[in-house]
């Protein structure tokens, strides 16, 4: 207990604390910091930049992890149930190992797959040089798109997972019934698949959801570029807090992601527990 | 209203098993078929292939004049009920047994009545608004039932539906499936491991061993006049005495003991030929002392089957069973003389494993037993 209070505790009444005030890193705001009450908050809600990062954020979660992983999971699920054999567990192993290989291994990958022409001196990326000549700089031109995709890639072997699980749940005898009774697969889907799923679904949502919220690797892919166009909310507390020095400011955002996330999981939580 | 037509029907899974090997079957409209034998046999296979959930490697199935070997089952028209009945668990009974219409795109009203009355008809009154957690096994086992019925198939196909009920709730199902039969006259085929299972609800049935058929026959055929070896010890419910022999002199030789030829055969047999005579342990007497055609032999175990016993027995040919009265159990490790009702039994040849002559098996005129247990009731040992 005592270590939880001191390492768990403390730290977010810390963090709760110094987002009341305007502490930071260096100057004499970082000696007598002073006491701001809501400052920071109001400035966090009215100022554009916060909530630019919040609406960007979401963007990415629902077509990363909600549309993407969530998706792609569940059909690469359904279909892969009935395959056994060297081919299956290939291509699972593949899935997996985008999943347990560390992030900043894979932000490296991914640079250099996605890199563009930009000089004489830096080599060309692998997707541009599969596709030719077209030269998109992916990075500079479709930031967005590119650590969607990016995500996608790296978080969908959880959903599979998750959701193999969850099939392998369903007796056979389910879907042969409705076959007999003449159902296309997606009645089936609609029917059986997805209202015994309906668990699974909605915890896979919520972890997934949290974990692309507060995701840090875009950071190391584009620093919240170009511009602020990939600053999401937790890039955006690392830039304000640690490089600006902003540490009340930061303090004051993460409280607020922290309310967010909150929110999130009772939301998912709430519709959990109306299981019929 | 349709029969089936099984042409050289054979089934080889990815795996290289042979499920099915060269399958032909007639299943005429309106009877009630079951196909029997050990798990492994094939029969479950051939279920689903009829179902169209497995696709055949060779041969062809007919429903009614349809040929529908390449047909998705969806339009075979015909209705499954497995063993774990497959009911779902987010509808209620109503919903469960109107599925197959709602694919049939009937509206949620007409089809929610239509299960209504189907479930009315099946002894479900008042349960539609349930979800099947809330039934007993035989309620859920109805519904099922129900699902299969609403829809009007052509065909009805059981995959051992009785099989998650206890014995008590079996036997009132079985007369229930039978009566429901009766009512509807569609084309059943039922699968089943349980022998006495088939031989109680089918009018025809079929008995499978390693993906081929072993003996097409009537319950009663069946069960008289077994076409082999493997149908003999398959079918009864104590296991048919098999006691190896030689033809010598026109009789049988088991060990020591000679045991005249069960009548019809006599022509079908030659000298010195290894046979196996067949005699269900109910169609046998014992005599406490020697007697002409007896079989030598020592009580080793005795068990109580309720109004009758079932005795165990050592001989020089191997071990033997006996059903006897109640009242009439030998002492145990005592000689006894086993007599095999010879108008009953049955001869094989030992090579083939093929019913030889024309031993009629025929039907028992009357039970020595059931006699003997009449005029002294209550004499228990």
């Amino acid at each position: 207990m005592l270590l939880i209070g001191v390492f768990l505790a403390f730290p977010a009444v810390w963090t709760i604390y110094l987002g009341l005030t305007n502490f930071r890193l260096l100057g004499t705001a970082a000696l007598h910091s002073r006491f701001v009450g809501g400052e920071n908050y109001l400035n966090a809600l009215t100022g554009g930049d916060f909530l630019h990062s919040l609406y960007i954020t979401f963007i990415y979660v629902v077509f990363s992890a909600v549309i993407g992983q969530c998706v792609l999971g569940f059909t690469l699920a359904w279909v892969l149930r009935n395959w056994r054999g060297p081919i299956r567990r290939g291509l699972e192993s593949l899935i997996i190992v985008a999943w347990i290989v560390p992030g900043s291994v894979v932000a490296f990958l991914w640079l250099a797959f996605l890199q563009g022409n930009i000089g004489p001196l830096v080599e060309t990326g692998t997707l541009n040089t599969i596709l030719g000549g077209i030269g998109i700089n992916w990075w500079l031109e479709l930031p967005m798109l590119s650590i969607v995709v990016f995500n996608i890639w790296r978080g969908t072997a959880f959903s599979m997972l998750l959701f193999g699980a969850g099939l392998q749940a369903i007796p056979p005898s389910y879907l042969e019934t409705a076959r007999v009774a003449g159902a296309s697969t997606w009645q089936m889907m609609r029917d059986i698949v997805i209202p015994r799923s309906r668990g699974h679904i909605l915890t896979n949502l919520l972890l997934i959801s949290l974990w692309t919220f507060n995701d840090f690797t875009p950071f190391l892919l584009t620093g919240g570029g170009p511009g602020n166009q990939t600053q999401f909310l937790p890039v955006y507390i690392y830039q304000q807090a640690f490089q600006q020095g902003a540490l009340g400011y930061g303090a004051a955002i993460s409280t607020l992601v922290l309310v967010i996330n909150l929110v999130v999981a009772l939301f998912y939580m709430r519709i959990l527990r109306e299981r019929r | 209203m349709a029969g089936i037509t099984v042409a050289k029907l054979t089934k080889v899974f990815p795996n290289g098993v042979r499920a099915l090997q060269e399958v032909d079957l007639q299943i005429a409209d309106g009877s009630f078929f079951a196909l029997l034998g050990p798990s492994g046999c094939g029969k479950t296979t051939l279920l689903r292939t009829l179902a169209g959930l497995e696709a055949p490697t060779h041969g062809t199935i007919s429903i009614g004049d349809r040929d529908v070997t390449r047909l998705p089952p969806g339009a075979r028209k015909v209705a499954m009920v497995f063993q774990d009945y497959a009911l779902y668990p987010h509808m209620d009974v109503a919903d469960n047994i109107a599925y197959p219409l709602k694919i049939q795109r009937m509206g949620r009203g007409p089809r929610r009545q239509r299960a209504a009355e189907t479930g009315a008809h099946l002894g479900l009154e008042g349960m539609m608004d349930r979800r099947p957690a809330q039934l007993s096994g035989g309620q859920q086992q109805r519904v099922a039932l129900a699902r299969a019925v609403a829809s009007h198939p052509h065909v009805f196909l059981f995959d051992e539906p009785l099989s998650n009920l206890d014995a008590r709730l079996r036997m009132e199902a079985r007369t229930f499936l039978k009566r429901l039969h009766s009512d509807l006259t569609t084309t059943t085929v039922y699968v089943t491991h349980d022998q006495a299972e088939a031989l109680a609800v089918a009018d025809r049935m079929a008995v499978m061993d390693r993906g081929t058929i072993r003996q097409i026959g009537s319950p009663v055929e069946v069960f008289h006049r077994p076409a082999n070896l493997f149908v003999a010890s398959f079918i009864g419910n104590t296991p048919m005495n098999l006691i190896d022999a030689h033809v010598v002199g026109g009789l049988l030789r088991i060990g020591d003991d000679t045991v005249p030829l069960p009548p019809n055969t006599a022509d079908a047999v030659r000298e010195g030929e290894p046979v196996v005579l067949g005699a269900r342990p109910e169609y046998v007497a014992l005599r406490p002392g020697p007697v002409a055609g007896g079989v030598r032999s020592r009580v080793v175990i005795t068990e109580h089957l309720g109004t009758s016993i079932l005795v165990d027995l050592e001989s020089a040919a191997g071990p033997l069973q006996a059903v006897v009265a109640e009242d009439e159990a030998p002492p145990l490790g005592s000689e006894v003389w086993l007599v095999v009702a010879l108008a009953r039994a049955l001869l094989y040849a030992k090579e083939s494993g093929e019913l030889v002559g024309a031993a009629l098996g025929g039907p028992p005129t009357q039970r020595t037993t059931a006699a003997s247990t009449a005029t002294l009731p209550g004499a228990a040992s």
